[in-house]
């Protein structure tokens, strides 16, 4: 197929645009990156664009050092694997039952997920009934209050459902139990959506810091997302100036290395993840 | 008797023979329906603390009721109206510009077929959406703030720096800015299987019927995205209330409180923050009824546009 002389110059613009936006992704993450390994010196004559310079990693130390970082990310990693284990245990269990026509009620335990999920409670009641059961200052109330998801419980549930019925009959006749079926038929040819739910439930459960600063105030029990509100957010009300901390570090490679540091595991595992997005976001064909 | 006992009998007799075959089904549900009971519905009986005028030290029963003055506070209070204006402003602003976006972005996307550079950019695009808020609060301050690589272009320039995170009008733009930042890239997914679901036989036909590669782009691909985009603008129309609450307390300052408060972050703060519980709770009920509505609405209106249910 050949393509006209404006047609060239159009796909031309194309190739242009889509590079641009890609660099408007990428580049303002590299300037954070390349300032929180640089001097503060160049940091605050603003020579440091994409790549660090007079290198170092003073800010990186201080985080290590003068913040709880470490115990911090012991915290997330562990509500982040229970709460998306348990989750997911929860949801496929749901989400199977849901999916077969002869479970009686079934009209109603659908609508009470859908109901869970257009009306909430509110935050202060929620803080109540969290606080009643003596959850406050407890790794558990950043773990139980999120372990059902009726959204990714529908997304899995028509993906149960997408699995043809002649399968799973087959291995009813042959006398096998639901879940004998469910270990056996569905599971195994559902890992794609599956796979999709793990990511979004462990990357939510990573990023998620409100509970936490409304449930946890012991600090041993902080989650990661938490530290870095509190380094960012609780030091930096106001625009502050650069050079607080004397020549070798500031504010801006502090908060720089702290931002880094936290996204250095989602995109350590960013390239393993990619590959189930597709399938993740087909979020208009859910039925209910 | 055996006339009226036999099909009592047959009838609890089926339940019997029912349940033996599919009790497994009803076991799966319990896990779920616990959490759902002690964690999604025991927090609504909570919801009395807004009929009340709760003090901690009283307990819940103990506090006395006052009926529905703590609603009629909320349409008393300018405080109020001010905090729903800025939360249907940001939204429906929001929703004006991030909705379209992805779409064209998707359009361009689909042109690139050279895959190293197709699959380079779709990574880097996709990134942010799985960065916190706090953590796009950090870049955009990087960029925008006091200190930042844009104020220090719009110095040499002008001379002046711009607050961007302490002026009303700025503010605002910053909240949009980071929400194409965060989302634009990752929305385009869903439009690019619209895409590839179009077929090219259509876009043959029209190659032999002469159409440019920009015709094609007006008269296929764009009519045929338009039914996924209204899809995406009911879904987000249902959140209108509801939405900004993570973006907007990660971004704001109390020098602009007055323009970026939203009902989530004011309950925040006048429940949490002033110990006003039961007021605060009444703004989250109203909240989550008004809520509820636009739910309601906006799967109403996705059903009679497309067919399909939101969830």
């Amino acid at each position: 197929m050949k393509l006209s002389r404006g047609e060239k110059v159009w796909v031309a613009c194309m190739y242009v645009l889509a590079i641009a936006c890609g660099l408007i992704c990428l580049l303002p993450v590299l300037n954070l990156f390349a300032k929180s390994l640089s001097s503060a010196k160049a940091v605050a004559s603003n020579r440091v664009h994409f790549w660090p310079v007079e290198f170092n990693t003073l800010g990186w130390q201080y985080i290590w050092v003068y913040t709880s970082y470490l115990r911090c990310l012991g915290n997330s990693l562990i509500n982040t694997v229970a709460g998306t284990s348990i989750s997911l245990g929860i949801t496929i269990l749901t989400a199977y039952s849901l999916a077969h026509p002869e479970l009686k009620g079934r009209k109603f335990f659908i609508y009470l997920y859908v109901f869970s999920m257009v009306f909430t409670a509110g935050t202060l009641p929620v803080y109540f009934q969290i606080n009643s059961y003596n959850l406050i200052n407890s790794r558990w109330s950043l773990i139980l209050p999120h372990l059902v998801s009726p959204y990714y419980t529908f997304v899995l549930k028509s993906g149960f459902e997408s699995v043809p019925d002649s399968l799973e009959e087959a291995a009813r006749i042959d006398g096998a139990s639901y879940t004998r079926t469910l270990t056996s038929i569905i599971l195994p040819v559902s890992k794609a959506s599956i796979a999709t739910i793990v990511i979004f439930t462990a990357v939510a459960y990573w990023n998620r810091y409100f509970d936490a600063l409304l449930y946890i105030t012991n600090q041993p029990l902080k989650p990661l997302s938490l530290l870095l509100y509190e380094v960012i957010k609780l030091s930096k009300m106001e625009e502050t100036n650069d050079e607080i901390y004397g020549q070798g570090l500031s504010q801006t490679i502090k908060d720089a290395s702290m931002v880094i540091m936290t996204i250095l595991p989602i995109l350590a595992i960013y390239p393993f993840m990619q590959r189930y997005f597709v399938k993740g976001v087909m979020v208009g064909s859910v039925k209910g | 008797m055996s006339v009226i006992n036999k099909p009592r009998r047959s009838v609890s007799k089926r339940l019997w023979v029912y349940l033996k075959g599919h009790w497994e089904l009803y076991m799966f549900l319990i896990p779920g329906l616990l959490i759902l009971a002690f964690f999604k519905f025991a927090p609504m009986s909570k919801i009395v603390i807004a009929f009340k005028n709760f003090k901690p030290r009283r307990g819940i029963s103990g506090s006395k009721w006052v009926g529905w003055a703590n609603f009629q506070r909320i349409f008393q209070e300018p405080e109020v109206w001010q905090v729903i204006r800025n939360t249907l402003e940001i939204n429906l602003l929001q929703i004006v510009v991030c909705v379209p976006l992805p779409m064209f972005m998707a359009i361009m996307m689909n042109e690139i077929t050279i895959m190293p550079i197709k699959k380079s950019v779709q990574t880097m695009v996709y990134v942010p959406h799985f960065f916190t808020w706090v953590v796009i609060y950090s870049i955009f301050f990087n960029m925008f703030g006091g200190m930042g690589s844009v104020n220090m272009l719009i110095k040499q320039f002008t001379g002046n720096t711009i607050q961007f995170f302490t002026k009303a009008g700025w503010f605002r733009l910053m909240l949009i800015l980071s929400s194409i930042w965060k989302g634009t890239g990752w929305s385009t997914i869903v439009y690019l299987s619209a895409i590839s679901a179009i077929g090219s036989e259509t876009y043959e036909a029209a190659i032999i019927d002469g159409a440019s590669k920009r015709q094609q782009v007006h008269y296929i691909t764009i009519p045929s995205l338009i039914p996924t985009m209204v899809l995406m603008l009911t879904v987000r129309m249902g959140s209108v209330i509801s939405g900004g609450f993570d973006q907007v307390l990660a971004f704001y300052n109390p020098s602009v409180y007055d323009s970026a408060d939203i009902l989530g972050t004011f309950i925040y703060r006048q429940g949490i923050g002033q110990a006003d519980f039961s007021f605060a709770t009444a703004v989250g009920l109203f909240e989550s009824v008004v809520g509820l509505m636009f739910v309601l609405l906006s799967n109403f209106f996705s059903k009679r546009l497309t067919g399909r249910n939101v969830w």
